[in-house]
């Protein structure tokens, strides 16, 4: 790795961790995702650090070196992909839920406010 | 128009309606002839427009929604509402004026006879009604083919909207009911949990107003999309893991 390319992850990585760190400060981001992001920076950041790690790594894996990173960087996105998959798909299953039961509440407490002689408990003639 | 009573079983007719304020109004007074003891529930799936306000004049039942669930969770909203209600006979109606009114007492009456849980008014089984378009009776036949074989049953017009049913298919469609494709997928989640699906034949009605939610363009993607959701389904946990006694 050239000392440049070095100094180019290194400040991207150092980049991710500052956005990460201002985006909790502002409450934008909940731990549970701050943790992963700031791993994620951190994990750039060692790898800037000492490359020979990853070295060590692509022959670990008998892979180029290019190669392995982007196949970690692939895996690691697709996972992150997949688990937002799941955080959206129980968000939209709740929000249904919720509006549904706004719904039905909203009625029952018009019909509520309704003076009795009005109520109408079903309006089939 | 035959008046039909059906005094001894609380029926609730649920109408889905996604900006419909040119046909609500006529629907809801057909639907309130035919079958004049039911109750009427308008599910205002996040209208634009004054189909909120046009069924509150109406005197029926208007359950608002916040914002536009798609016909899923709209009609969901109503199967809600019968289960809280304690509704022994539900009736699903387009709002589009598309289901012919006249024949809900024929759905109702089947449920009520017990001839089969949920009764789905087909416009295939009479071929006069087929749509002459080619691609999409290809479309239709596949599908067809595919939500058959799943339910183990043939089912000629899985995507039909207009439907009766008791008070334990209510129940489980209030718990659980599909978003994107609902009409094929429930009959095959309905099949797999041995409940008894059956058809008649229906006529319909040309759309009064608005759009089909099937435009050619859109049929063979719609097609292929509820294969693969219905399919899926397939692996999804049972409701009732045990065999329920029939």
């Amino acid at each position: 790795m050239t000392l440049v390319q070095r100094i180019l992850i290194l400040v991207l990585s150092l980049g991710i961790l500052t956005f990460t760190i201002e985006l909790i400060r502002r409450r934008r981001l909940r731990e549970e995702y701050a943790l992963l992001w700031i791993l994620t920076g951190a994990v750039i950041l060692v790898f800037a650090m000492f490359p020979r790690i990853l070295y060590f790594l692509s022959e670990l894996y008998g892979l180029h070196h290019l190669t392995t990173i982007l196949f970690i960087t692939f895996l690691f996105l697709l996972t992150i992909i997949l688990h937002y998959s799941t955080v959206i798909s129980r968000i939209t299953e709740r929000e249904t839920e919720l509006a549904q039961r706004l719904a039905i509440l909203e009625w029952k407490i018009q019909e509520l406010a309704k003076p009795n002689h009005e109520r109408r408990a079903e309006n089939g003639s | 128009m035959v008046k039909y009573r059906m005094d001894h079983k609380k029926t609730l007719i649920i109408i889905p309606a996604y900006n419909e304020s040119k046909t609500i109004g006529s629907v809801i007074d057909e639907v309130r002839k035919v079958v004049s003891s039911a109750d009427i529930v308008v599910v205002n799936d996040g209208s634009s427009d004054d189909t909120g306000p046009i069924s509150e004049l109406k005197g029926v039942f208007v359950l608002n929604l916040p914002y536009n669930l798609g016909i899923g969770g709209a009609v969901q909203t109503g199967y809600k509402f019968a289960a809280e209600r304690g509704y022994e006979i539900a009736v699903q109606v387009d709002a589009d004026g598309q289901h012919p009114p006249k024949a809900i007492p024929a759905l109702i009456e089947a449920v009520h006879n017990d001839e089969a849980d949920m009764v789905i008014g087909s416009r295939y089984m009479e071929n006069e009604d087929r749509d002459p378009s080619l691609a999409r009776n290809l479309g239709k036949s596949l599908l067809s083919g595919v939500v058959s074989f799943l339910a183990g049953q043939t089912i000629t017009d899985s995507s039909s909207g207009f439907r009766a049913m008791n008070q334990g298919v209510v129940h489980v469609l209030a718990s659980m009911y599909p978003r994107d494709y609902p009409e094929p997928e429930s009959v095959v989640l309905l099949t797999r949990e041995k409940f008894r699906v059956k058809e008649i034949p229906v006529r319909m009605n040309r759309r009064m107003a608005g759009e089909s939610s099937i435009t050619l363009s859109k049929g063979i993607y719609y097609v292929i999309k509820v294969i693969v959701a219905t399919v899926i389904d397939m692996f999804e946990e049972r409701i009732f893991p045990e065999e329920p006694e029939s």
